[in-house]
């Protein structure tokens, strides 16, 4: 536990750098996201044919969906935050001596799998779901140095991820984990291009998978075809996060060309 | 103790072994120097050693554990200094702060002594030193770190002609009876007092495997003038103050040091095993 957590300061302080940058970035691009809603995207003339533009209504109506937009613009840009920091995050190990340093440290390979799991679960949230925070906040204090009503776009942008129904929000998050858990395995079974060819991956054996589902018989699923999907994602999860594990225990200083094994 | 059992090992993608069907035993006291041309396996068999690398075959054995598990208890004990290696851009006090705390037997005076050694402070930013220093820093990590097994790759690379004394110096400091310590090196003067063990790699085969003492036992390393080159030279290289000569030393005859560069051609020319 205390290595743990001595492995976690070192992943910290060692990787300050891109974690302040990735932070920046991302702050950045949701400014540029409500930048665009605003002057771009959704206009104040929009929606005027039915009112008279300057309305509080009608500005009120126009704030929303511009928050509305940037909220769901912003929930797609943070998951490609996610699968980017998951497919990057063994990346500074693909040096030879950066590679030497990692699996030299008196810890177990589960410590420092955990240890670089942990940190790209906060480096992610950081980086991808506080920065919105820190974007919005930004975008209401200007909303109210310009008269315009205060509305938070942070509704718009969690939203994107909660449904209605339980099941139904399982399935889809738990196919996001999955899709996240294949990125990360693909960082570290990769020795380079890792997010290109792990996409590639995804899009021929996702699709792939989706025809063989569709062409199953509806009876086959025995009605619950969320459930199973559910369950099939969950084991995916699991299968993936336990084959990359596997795959960083038997990396070694140097391994084939294009995979690490 | 290090146990290498009929080990065998490629790269991924290459035909030829690097090792095949090698055996090697090492103990604690010593300081071995690994000699050998390049491409004969010197850094490999330290990554093997260090459990950077897995054997196809055979095992390397650690005090009975196999290195590749990479085990906690195996890795606290093991520092390898690799021939490049990255620092990150921070102060050595954090550098220390951050690592110094997995290793259980880490001394802050030693670290300090050592760096008094190399004539560096430890208030050193290690982002601004040149590759020379920050061999120096790492090496005074890797001695402060008071591991039983320290491996060295060459060590003496990048350092300047008074940082080689002070390697010595240092490394002589702080030796230990329950410590090894195994350099792989091409700078054969540059480690020559040190060394009390001389491993001497060839492709795939152990060329010599004894040490200093026996080799002094054995051998007188001397100059001669042709004139007096006599019937015990096993081998003679032409130089500045006469034929460097390898003979055969006789009972009661004096000791020389060993002259490790004639030592290391004449063993790879079969003319001394």
């Amino acid at each position: 536990m205390k290595r743990l957590g001595y492995l976690l300061k070192l992943d910290f302080h060692e990787n300050l750098k891109a974690f302040i940058w990735t932070s920046v970035t991302m702050l950045l691009v949701y400014l540029f996201f409500f930048w665009w809603a605003h002057i771009i995207g959704i206009p104040l003339e929009y929606y005027s044919l039915s009112k008279e533009l300057y309305s509080p209504e009608h500005i009120e109506m126009v704030t929303n969906a511009q928050c509305g937009s940037v909220g769901r613009f912003g929930s797609v840009a943070m998951y490609f935050c996610f699968i980017v920091i998951a497919s990057q995050l063994y990346g500074k190990e693909q040096k030879k001596q950066n590679r030497t340093a990692l699996l030299m440290l008196p810890a177990t390979n589960l410590e420092k799998f955990l240890a670089r799991w942990l940190y790209m679960i906060g480096f992610s949230v950081v980086a991808g779901i506080l920065t919105f925070i820190v974007a919005d906040v930004l975008h209401m204090i200007w909303l109210s140095s310009a008269g315009r009503p205060i509305i938070a776009a942070s509704k718009y942008f969690f939203d994107t991820w909660s449904e209605d129904k339980v099941l139904r929000g399982v399935s889809v998050n738990s196919f996001f984990i999955l899709i996240h858990s294949v990125y990360l395995f693909g960082g570290i079974y990769l020795r380079k291009h890792h997010f290109a060819i792990t996409s590639l991956f995804l899009v021929i054996f996702g699709s792939l998978f989706v025809k063989i589902i569709n062409s199953l018989e509806p009876h086959l699923f025995l009605g619950h075809r969320s459930y199973v999907l559910c369950i099939l994602h969950i084991c995916g999860i699991i299968l993936f996060t336990w084959l990359s594990y596997k795959v960083f225990c038997r990396w070694q200083l140097t391994d084939r060309k294009n995979a690490n094994l | 103790m290090i146990e290498v059992k009929d080990l065998k090992f490629k790269y991924p993608c290459q035909k030829e072994w690097v090792f095949d069907g090698f055996n090697l035993q090492m103990e604690e006291n010593r300081i071995y120097g690994l000699l050998g041309k390049n491409g004969t396996g010197k850094s490999t068999l330290l990554y093997l050693i260090s459990g950077l690398l897995r054997p196809a075959a055979g095992s390397v054995l650690s005090d009975g554990i196999e290195t590749f598990s990479r085990n906690v208890e195996v890795l606290q004990e093991v520092y390898l200094v690799p021939e490049e290696f990255d620092f990150p851009s921070i102060s050595l006090e954090k550098y220390v702060k951050l690592h110094a705390p997995f290793y259980p037997r880490f001394s802050r005076e030693t670290l300090e002594s050592c760096l008094k050694d190399f004539e560096l402070t430890p208030d050193i930013h290690l982002g601004a030193l040149s590759m020379g220093q920050k061999k120096k820093v790492l090496m005074s990590f890797a001695l402060a770190s008071n591991t039983r097994l320290l491996l060295m790759d060459e060590p003496t690379n990048g350092l300047d002609i008074p940082s080689k004394s002070q390697f010595r110096k240092a490394v002589a400091n702080n030796m230990s009876e329950d410590r090894m310590i195994v350099i792989s090196t091409h700078q054969v003067h540059d480690v020559e007092s040190l060394l009390d063990h001389i491993i001497m790699l060839s492709q795939r085969e152990l060329l010599l495997n004894a040490s200093i003492q026996d080799i002094m036992d054995r051998y007188i390393f001397e100059y001669r003038q042709p004139s007096e080159m006599g019937d015990n030279v096993l081998y003679a290289e032409p130089s500045l103050q006469g034929n460097a000569v390898i003979a055969k030393r006789s009972e009661g005859e004096k000791e020389t040091q060993v002259n490790l560069e004639l030592l290391f051609n004449a063993v790879t020319k079969g003319l001394v095993k």
